[in-house]
Protein backbone atom coordinates (compact mmCIF):
# COMPACT_ATOMS: atom_id res chain seq x y z
CA UNK A 1 0.00 0.00 0.00
CA UNK A 2 1.51 3.38 -0.85
CA UNK A 3 1.21 6.37 0.69
CA UNK A 4 -0.75 9.24 -1.36
CA UNK A 5 -0.84 12.72 -0.63
CA UNK A 6 -3.95 13.08 -2.08
CA UNK A 7 -5.64 10.47 0.18
CA UNK A 8 -4.31 12.01 3.26
CA UNK A 9 -6.15 14.64 5.07
CA UNK A 10 -5.81 16.25 8.15
CA UNK A 11 -7.76 18.11 10.10
CA UNK A 12 -7.42 19.11 13.56
CA UNK A 13 -9.02 21.18 16.07
CA UNK A 14 -9.34 21.81 19.88
CA UNK A 15 -10.45 19.49 22.06
CA UNK A 16 -13.90 19.12 23.78
CA UNK A 17 -13.25 18.96 26.88
CA UNK A 18 -10.59 20.23 28.50
CA UNK A 19 -9.00 18.45 32.11
CA UNK A 20 -7.35 20.93 35.04
CA UNK A 21 -3.40 20.25 35.04
CA UNK A 22 -0.99 20.77 37.68
CA UNK A 23 0.23 24.03 37.41
CA UNK A 24 -2.65 25.94 35.96
CA UNK A 25 -2.09 25.01 32.57
CA UNK A 26 -5.02 23.65 30.95
CA UNK A 27 -4.48 20.55 28.61
CA UNK A 28 -6.59 18.69 26.57
CA UNK A 29 -7.59 15.66 27.34
CA UNK A 30 -6.93 12.90 24.79
CA UNK A 31 -9.52 10.53 25.88
CA UNK A 32 -11.85 13.60 24.75
CA UNK A 33 -10.35 13.68 21.75
CA UNK A 34 -12.21 12.10 18.79
CA UNK A 35 -10.27 10.39 15.73
CA UNK A 36 -12.44 10.03 13.00
CA UNK A 37 -11.74 7.69 10.78
CA UNK A 38 -12.80 7.87 6.93
CA UNK A 39 -14.65 5.02 5.94
CA UNK A 40 -13.67 2.52 2.79
CA UNK A 41 -10.03 3.51 3.22
CA UNK A 42 -8.08 0.25 3.32
CA UNK A 43 -6.05 -0.44 6.20
CA UNK A 44 -6.86 2.65 7.85
CA UNK A 45 -6.12 2.94 11.63
CA UNK A 46 -5.32 6.54 13.60
CA UNK A 47 -4.21 6.56 17.06
CA UNK A 48 -4.28 9.80 19.18
CA UNK A 49 -0.90 10.08 20.74
CA UNK A 50 -0.31 11.36 24.43
CA UNK A 51 0.18 14.99 24.89
CA UNK A 52 3.95 16.24 25.84
CA UNK A 53 4.32 19.85 27.41
CA UNK A 54 7.46 21.80 26.76
CA UNK A 55 7.38 25.75 27.23
CA UNK A 56 4.50 27.29 25.65
CA UNK A 57 4.30 24.30 23.16
CA UNK A 58 1.98 21.03 23.65
CA UNK A 59 2.78 18.71 21.19
CA UNK A 60 0.45 15.71 19.96
CA UNK A 61 1.92 12.91 18.01
CA UNK A 62 -0.62 10.74 15.82
CA UNK A 63 -0.05 8.02 13.67
CA UNK A 64 -0.85 7.22 10.47
CA UNK A 65 -1.15 3.70 8.85
CA UNK A 66 0.04 3.10 5.41
CA UNK A 67 -3.01 4.83 3.23
CA UNK A 68 -4.56 6.09 6.06
CA UNK A 69 -7.04 9.47 6.44
CA UNK A 70 -7.34 10.63 9.48
CA UNK A 71 -9.44 13.23 10.96
CA UNK A 72 -9.01 14.83 14.98
CA UNK A 73 -11.99 16.89 14.95
CA UNK A 74 -12.40 19.94 17.11
CA UNK A 75 -14.03 22.81 15.64
CA UNK A 76 -12.98 26.10 17.01
CA UNK A 77 -9.72 25.68 15.32
CA UNK A 78 -10.58 24.07 12.23
CA UNK A 79 -9.24 27.12 9.97
CA UNK A 80 -5.96 27.77 11.34
CA UNK A 81 -4.93 23.96 11.14
CA UNK A 82 -6.47 24.09 8.12
CA UNK A 83 -3.63 26.01 6.52
CA UNK A 84 -0.93 23.13 8.21
CA UNK A 85 -2.60 20.82 5.91
CA UNK A 86 -0.35 21.73 3.11
CA UNK A 87 2.66 21.04 5.32
CA UNK A 88 1.40 18.04 6.69
CA UNK A 89 0.85 16.50 3.11
CA UNK A 90 4.15 17.31 1.82
CA UNK A 91 6.05 15.81 4.94
CA UNK A 92 3.97 12.42 4.85
CA UNK A 93 4.83 12.63 1.22
CA UNK A 94 8.38 12.51 2.68
CA UNK A 95 7.75 9.46 4.07
CA UNK A 96 10.88 7.03 3.56
CA UNK A 97 8.95 3.85 3.26
CA UNK A 98 5.46 3.25 1.34
CA UNK A 99 4.98 0.57 3.83
CA UNK A 100 5.30 1.75 6.83
CA UNK A 101 3.06 4.03 9.16
CA UNK A 102 3.85 7.93 9.01
CA UNK A 103 3.76 9.63 12.51
CA UNK A 104 2.85 13.65 12.45
CA UNK A 105 3.62 15.56 15.39
CA UNK A 106 1.36 18.70 15.93
CA UNK A 107 2.59 21.10 18.02
CA UNK A 108 0.12 23.81 19.95
CA UNK A 109 0.95 26.78 21.11
CA UNK A 110 -0.46 27.86 24.79
CA UNK A 111 -1.30 31.42 25.92
CA UNK A 112 -2.68 32.24 28.89
CA UNK A 113 -2.84 28.68 29.87
CA UNK A 114 -5.30 27.22 27.08
CA UNK A 115 -4.63 25.32 24.25
CA UNK A 116 -4.19 27.05 21.20
CA UNK A 117 -4.03 26.94 17.37
CA UNK A 118 -1.31 24.58 16.15
CA UNK A 119 2.58 25.80 15.50
CA UNK A 120 3.46 23.28 13.23
CA UNK A 121 2.86 19.80 11.93
CA UNK A 122 5.34 17.75 10.89
CA UNK A 123 6.25 14.18 10.11
CA UNK A 124 8.06 12.64 13.09
CA UNK A 125 10.74 11.08 10.94
CA UNK A 126 12.49 7.77 12.27
CA UNK A 127 16.23 8.07 13.35
CA UNK A 128 18.80 6.06 11.95
CA UNK A 129 18.78 2.55 11.85
CA UNK A 130 19.60 0.17 14.14
CA UNK A 131 22.49 -0.24 16.25
CA UNK A 132 21.96 -3.81 17.37
CA UNK A 133 24.01 -3.42 20.48
CA UNK A 134 22.07 -2.39 23.66
CA UNK A 135 23.23 1.26 25.36
CA UNK A 136 22.07 2.92 28.98
CA UNK A 137 18.46 4.37 28.46
CA UNK A 138 19.39 6.08 31.34
CA UNK A 139 22.52 8.40 29.81
CA UNK A 140 22.45 10.95 27.71
CA UNK A 141 20.78 10.96 23.89
CA UNK A 142 24.14 12.94 23.07
CA UNK A 143 26.47 10.04 24.85
CA UNK A 144 24.66 7.55 23.25
CA UNK A 145 24.39 8.70 20.06
CA UNK A 146 28.82 9.66 20.36
CA UNK A 147 29.16 6.13 20.88
CA UNK A 148 26.97 4.77 17.76
CA UNK A 149 29.14 6.81 15.73
CA UNK A 150 32.52 5.23 17.42
CA UNK A 151 31.13 2.06 16.65
CA UNK A 152 30.00 2.50 13.05
CA UNK A 153 33.80 3.95 12.75
CA UNK A 154 35.58 0.97 14.64
CA UNK A 155 33.36 -1.50 12.28
CA UNK A 156 34.33 0.50 9.15
CA UNK A 157 37.80 0.14 9.61
CA UNK A 158 37.73 3.92 10.29
CA UNK A 159 39.90 3.80 13.54
CA UNK A 160 43.24 2.69 14.03
CA UNK A 161 43.50 -0.86 15.37
CA UNK A 162 46.30 -0.20 18.06
CA UNK A 163 49.70 -0.63 17.49
CA UNK A 164 51.28 -0.34 20.68
CA UNK A 165 49.66 -1.90 23.62
CA UNK A 166 50.05 2.03 25.52
CA UNK A 167 49.46 1.91 28.98
CA UNK A 168 46.83 5.08 29.77
CA UNK A 169 49.00 5.63 33.05
CA UNK A 170 52.87 5.78 32.72
CA UNK A 171 54.54 4.29 36.02
CA UNK A 172 57.44 6.49 37.37
CA UNK A 173 60.31 6.42 35.46
CA UNK A 174 58.81 4.09 33.08
CA UNK B 1 -10.20 -37.09 23.76
CA UNK B 2 -8.46 -35.25 26.15
CA UNK B 3 -8.63 -31.62 26.25
CA UNK B 4 -6.83 -29.84 22.93
CA UNK B 5 -5.40 -26.48 23.70
CA UNK B 6 -5.35 -24.30 22.37
CA UNK B 7 -6.02 -23.75 18.52
CA UNK B 8 -8.03 -27.25 17.94
CA UNK B 9 -10.00 -26.49 20.92
CA UNK B 10 -11.25 -23.95 19.09
CA UNK B 11 -11.37 -24.93 16.04
CA UNK B 12 -13.74 -27.85 17.15
CA UNK B 13 -16.18 -25.20 18.28
CA UNK B 14 -16.46 -23.33 15.10
CA UNK B 15 -14.27 -20.60 15.52
CA UNK B 16 -12.22 -18.71 14.18
CA UNK B 17 -9.47 -17.52 16.11
CA UNK B 18 -9.39 -13.89 17.54
CA UNK B 19 -9.69 -11.34 19.92
CA UNK B 20 -12.89 -10.02 20.36
CA UNK B 21 -13.37 -7.16 17.54
CA UNK B 22 -11.95 -3.98 18.11
CA UNK B 23 -11.55 -4.25 22.17
CA UNK B 24 -8.92 -2.08 23.19
CA UNK B 25 -6.73 -4.31 25.60
CA UNK B 26 -3.81 -3.01 27.47
CA UNK B 27 -0.91 -4.52 28.86
CA UNK B 28 2.05 -3.23 31.22
CA UNK B 29 5.36 -4.75 30.68
CA UNK B 30 8.16 -4.83 33.85
CA UNK B 31 11.00 -5.35 32.11
CA UNK B 32 14.36 -6.22 33.55
CA UNK B 33 17.61 -5.92 30.96
CA UNK B 34 20.91 -6.71 31.75
CA UNK B 35 23.96 -6.36 29.41
CA UNK B 36 27.63 -7.22 28.78
CA UNK B 37 29.48 -5.83 25.51
CA UNK B 38 33.25 -6.24 24.52
CA UNK B 39 34.86 -5.00 21.37
CA UNK B 40 38.21 -7.14 21.21
CA UNK B 41 40.83 -5.40 19.70
CA UNK B 42 39.09 -2.06 19.81
CA UNK B 43 40.85 1.20 21.10
CA UNK B 44 40.53 1.65 24.68
CA UNK B 45 38.54 4.90 24.24
CA UNK B 46 36.23 2.85 22.88
CA UNK B 47 36.31 -0.26 25.14
CA UNK B 48 35.82 2.61 27.66
CA UNK B 49 32.65 3.64 26.41
CA UNK B 50 31.06 0.56 25.92
CA UNK B 51 31.98 -0.38 29.43
CA UNK B 52 29.93 2.55 30.45
CA UNK B 53 27.37 2.75 27.89
CA UNK B 54 27.13 -0.92 26.95
CA UNK B 55 26.70 -2.40 30.33
CA UNK B 56 23.74 -1.75 32.05
CA UNK B 57 21.08 -3.33 34.23
CA UNK B 58 18.41 -1.37 33.86
CA UNK B 59 14.65 -1.49 34.67
CA UNK B 60 11.78 -0.34 32.26
CA UNK B 61 8.34 -0.57 32.25
CA UNK B 62 5.67 -0.06 29.56
CA UNK B 63 2.11 0.37 29.28
CA UNK B 64 0.68 -0.58 26.08
CA UNK B 65 -2.45 -1.19 24.57
CA UNK B 66 -3.57 -3.11 21.78
CA UNK B 67 -6.53 -2.73 19.18
CA UNK B 68 -7.80 -4.95 16.12
CA UNK B 69 -8.12 -2.56 13.47
CA UNK B 70 -7.86 -4.65 10.35
CA UNK B 71 -9.89 -8.09 9.51
CA UNK B 72 -7.98 -9.65 6.88
CA UNK B 73 -9.26 -12.03 3.85
CA UNK B 74 -6.78 -14.58 5.18
CA UNK B 75 -8.30 -14.23 8.16
CA UNK B 76 -4.83 -12.70 10.08
CA UNK B 77 -5.83 -9.63 12.25
CA UNK B 78 -4.10 -6.31 11.60
CA UNK B 79 -3.49 -4.99 15.71
CA UNK B 80 -2.23 -1.63 16.51
CA UNK B 81 -0.35 -1.83 19.37
CA UNK B 82 0.53 1.50 21.02
CA UNK B 83 3.47 2.27 23.69
CA UNK B 84 1.39 4.60 25.59
CA UNK B 85 4.16 4.70 28.60
CA UNK B 86 7.94 3.61 28.36
CA UNK B 87 10.21 4.73 31.04
CA UNK B 88 12.91 3.84 32.34
CA UNK B 89 14.33 3.70 36.04
CA UNK B 90 17.30 6.03 35.90
CA UNK B 91 19.54 7.81 38.58
CA UNK B 92 17.37 10.69 38.53
CA UNK B 93 14.11 8.82 38.58
CA UNK B 94 11.53 7.32 35.85
CA UNK B 95 12.68 8.61 32.43
CA UNK B 96 10.65 9.02 29.83
CA UNK B 97 11.79 7.09 26.73
CA UNK B 98 11.01 8.10 23.01
CA UNK B 99 9.14 5.19 22.56
CA UNK B 100 6.39 6.55 24.38
CA UNK B 101 3.77 7.55 21.98
CA UNK B 102 4.79 5.73 19.37
CA UNK B 103 2.70 2.68 17.24
CA UNK B 104 2.85 -0.26 15.04
CA UNK B 105 0.74 -2.38 13.20
CA UNK B 106 1.34 -5.83 13.97
CA UNK B 107 -0.34 -8.51 12.00
CA UNK B 108 -0.62 -11.92 12.92
CA UNK B 109 -3.00 -14.95 12.81
CA UNK B 110 -5.80 -15.62 16.23
CA UNK B 111 -3.20 -18.24 17.48
CA UNK B 112 -0.47 -15.68 17.93
CA UNK B 113 1.29 -16.31 14.82
CA UNK B 114 3.03 -13.23 13.49
CA UNK B 115 3.39 -12.49 9.97
CA UNK B 116 4.62 -8.52 9.79
CA UNK B 117 5.09 -5.11 11.66
CA UNK B 118 4.28 -2.26 10.18
CA UNK B 119 5.96 0.99 11.34
CA UNK B 120 9.43 -0.91 12.60
CA UNK B 121 11.19 2.22 11.22
CA UNK B 122 9.25 4.03 14.26
CA UNK B 123 10.73 1.76 17.13
CA UNK B 124 14.36 1.13 15.90
CA UNK B 125 17.64 3.12 16.40
CA UNK B 126 19.80 4.68 19.07
CA UNK B 127 17.20 6.04 21.30
CA UNK B 128 14.21 3.64 21.05
CA UNK B 129 16.22 0.48 20.71
CA UNK B 130 13.07 -1.41 19.41
CA UNK B 131 15.49 -3.61 17.89
CA UNK B 132 16.87 -4.54 20.69
CA UNK B 133 13.04 -5.38 22.56
CA UNK B 134 12.30 -7.10 19.37
CA UNK B 135 11.13 -9.82 22.02
CA UNK B 136 8.10 -8.19 22.77
CA UNK B 137 6.23 -9.54 20.07
CA UNK B 138 6.45 -12.86 20.69
CA UNK B 139 5.82 -12.00 24.31
CA UNK B 140 2.53 -9.79 23.23
CA UNK B 141 2.03 -12.54 20.66
CA UNK B 142 2.53 -16.05 21.82
CA UNK B 143 2.03 -18.97 19.38
CA UNK B 144 1.81 -22.38 21.47
CA UNK B 145 0.75 -25.00 19.22
CA UNK B 146 -2.07 -27.62 20.31
CA UNK B 147 -1.41 -29.69 23.42
CA UNK B 148 -3.47 -31.91 25.77
CA UNK B 149 -3.25 -31.79 29.35
CA UNK B 150 0.32 -32.85 30.40
CA UNK B 151 1.24 -32.78 26.59
CA UNK B 152 4.43 -31.52 25.07
CA UNK B 153 4.80 -30.09 21.48
CA UNK B 154 7.62 -28.04 19.70
CA UNK B 155 6.85 -24.96 17.60
CA UNK B 156 8.99 -22.86 15.73
CA UNK B 157 7.99 -19.09 15.78
CA UNK B 158 9.46 -16.45 13.84
CA UNK B 159 9.05 -12.84 13.62
CA UNK B 160 10.39 -10.28 11.62
CA UNK B 161 10.98 -6.42 12.20
CA UNK B 162 11.44 -5.22 8.96
CA UNK B 163 12.43 -1.39 8.89
CA UNK B 164 13.02 -1.18 4.67
CA UNK B 165 14.19 -3.40 2.43
CA UNK B 166 18.16 -3.96 3.37
CA UNK B 167 17.82 -3.16 7.29
CA UNK B 168 15.71 -5.25 9.61
CA UNK B 169 16.25 -8.44 11.26
CA UNK B 170 14.22 -11.48 12.03
CA UNK B 171 13.73 -13.66 15.49
CA UNK B 172 13.01 -16.81 15.80
CA UNK B 173 11.75 -19.05 19.18
CA UNK B 174 12.05 -23.12 18.62
CA UNK B 175 11.10 -24.09 21.75
CA UNK B 176 9.05 -26.98 23.27
CA UNK B 177 5.79 -26.53 25.14
CA UNK B 178 3.59 -27.99 27.85
CA UNK B 179 0.50 -27.24 29.06
CA UNK B 180 0.51 -26.62 32.61
CA UNK B 181 -3.33 -26.66 33.04
CA UNK B 182 -6.08 -23.93 33.77
CA UNK B 183 -8.01 -22.46 35.94
CA UNK B 184 -11.23 -20.53 36.09
CA UNK B 185 -10.62 -17.24 37.19
CA UNK B 186 -13.67 -14.86 37.49
CA UNK B 187 -15.76 -16.47 35.07
CA UNK B 188 -13.08 -17.01 32.74
CA UNK B 189 -11.26 -19.91 31.96
CA UNK B 190 -7.26 -19.19 31.78
CA UNK B 191 -4.93 -21.70 30.25
CA UNK B 192 -1.36 -21.93 31.33
CA UNK B 193 1.25 -22.90 29.56
CA UNK B 194 5.20 -23.15 29.20
CA UNK B 195 8.11 -23.40 27.20
CA UNK B 196 11.57 -23.36 26.56
CA UNK B 197 14.16 -23.59 23.67
CA UNK B 198 16.65 -21.53 21.50
CA UNK B 199 16.30 -18.09 20.14
CA UNK B 200 18.42 -17.16 17.82
CA UNK B 201 18.26 -13.23 15.60
CA UNK B 202 19.46 -12.18 12.10
CA UNK B 203 19.63 -9.15 11.05
CA UNK B 204 21.46 -6.43 9.03
CA UNK B 205 21.74 -3.15 8.10
CA UNK B 206 23.13 -2.40 4.92
CA UNK B 207 21.54 1.13 4.87
CA UNK B 208 23.66 2.64 7.57
CA UNK B 209 26.99 4.16 6.82
CA UNK B 210 29.25 1.42 8.02
CA UNK B 211 26.63 -1.67 6.72
CA UNK B 212 26.33 -4.00 9.56
CA UNK B 213 25.17 -7.40 10.81
CA UNK B 214 24.04 -9.46 13.70
CA UNK B 215 23.81 -12.66 14.67
CA UNK B 216 22.16 -13.60 18.30
CA UNK B 217 22.01 -17.23 19.96
CA UNK B 218 20.50 -17.71 23.25
CA UNK B 219 17.63 -19.42 25.01
CA UNK B 220 13.97 -18.36 26.26
CA UNK B 221 11.68 -19.68 28.88
CA UNK B 222 8.34 -18.08 29.88
CA UNK B 223 4.84 -19.23 31.39
CA UNK B 224 2.07 -18.10 29.43
CA UNK B 225 -1.49 -17.48 30.84
CA UNK B 226 -4.47 -17.29 27.77
CA UNK B 227 -7.79 -17.11 27.77
CA UNK B 228 -10.28 -19.76 25.83
CA UNK B 229 -10.26 -17.41 22.40
CA UNK B 230 -5.84 -17.17 23.12
CA UNK B 231 -6.15 -13.34 24.50
CA UNK B 232 -2.88 -12.87 26.45
CA UNK B 233 -3.60 -12.72 29.88
CA UNK B 234 -0.10 -12.64 31.55
CA UNK B 235 3.63 -13.54 29.90
CA UNK B 236 6.66 -14.74 32.75
CA UNK B 237 9.58 -14.28 30.72
CA UNK B 238 13.87 -14.84 30.89
CA UNK B 239 15.27 -14.50 27.73
CA UNK B 240 19.24 -14.31 26.76
CA UNK B 241 21.21 -14.17 24.02
CA UNK B 242 24.50 -13.35 23.18
CA UNK B 243 24.45 -10.53 19.71
CA UNK B 244 27.80 -10.29 17.38
CA UNK B 245 27.51 -7.55 15.46
CA UNK B 246 30.22 -7.30 12.36
CA UNK B 247 31.14 -5.15 10.44
CA UNK B 248 31.99 -5.15 7.07
CA UNK B 249 34.70 -6.75 5.68
CA UNK B 250 37.69 -4.55 5.28
CA UNK B 251 41.23 -4.76 3.40
CA UNK B 252 42.32 -8.31 4.12
CA UNK B 253 39.11 -9.72 4.45
CA UNK B 254 38.71 -9.07 8.46
CA UNK B 255 35.33 -8.07 9.51
CA UNK B 256 35.28 -6.33 13.01
CA UNK B 257 33.21 -8.01 15.54
CA UNK B 258 31.16 -6.19 18.98
CA UNK B 259 29.82 -8.80 21.78
CA UNK B 260 26.77 -8.54 23.64
CA UNK B 261 25.59 -10.46 26.18
CA UNK B 262 21.47 -9.58 26.49
CA UNK B 263 19.73 -11.06 29.34
CA UNK B 264 15.60 -10.05 29.80
CA UNK B 265 13.67 -10.82 32.32
CA UNK B 266 10.09 -9.48 33.48
CA UNK B 267 6.45 -10.29 33.37
CA UNK B 268 3.75 -8.95 30.91
CA UNK B 269 0.46 -8.67 31.66
CA UNK B 270 -2.94 -7.75 31.22
CA UNK B 271 -4.30 -4.88 32.91
CA UNK B 272 -8.01 -5.07 33.98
Amino acid sequence: MRLHSASLLLLVASPAVASEPAAGLRYPDPSAWTVELARGVPGLQACLGGGEAAGEAVTWRLSVAPGGEIRVLAPEARDSLLTCQREALEALRLAPHDEVAAEVEVVFAVRAGEVQAPLSVELALPEPGPLFLKLSLGAEPDDRRALQEAVDAWLGGDLPEPTVDEPLVHSPGG
Amino acid sequence: MGLLFPAALLAACGGRLSAPEGELRRYALSLQVETEAEAPGAPEALRQELDRLGDTAEALELRLSMQRVIQHRDGSEGVLVRFEAAEVEAASGALALPLQGRTALLRRFGDGEILQLDGAAHLVGTHRQGEILDLLWPLLSPHPPDLSPGEEARRTARWPLRVADEQGQRGLLEATWRYLGSERVDGERIHHVAYSGRWETLGSDRLAPTPRGVRGEGEAAGEVWLTDSLELVAHDFDWWREAVLRGPALEGGERRELRQRQAFTGRLERLP
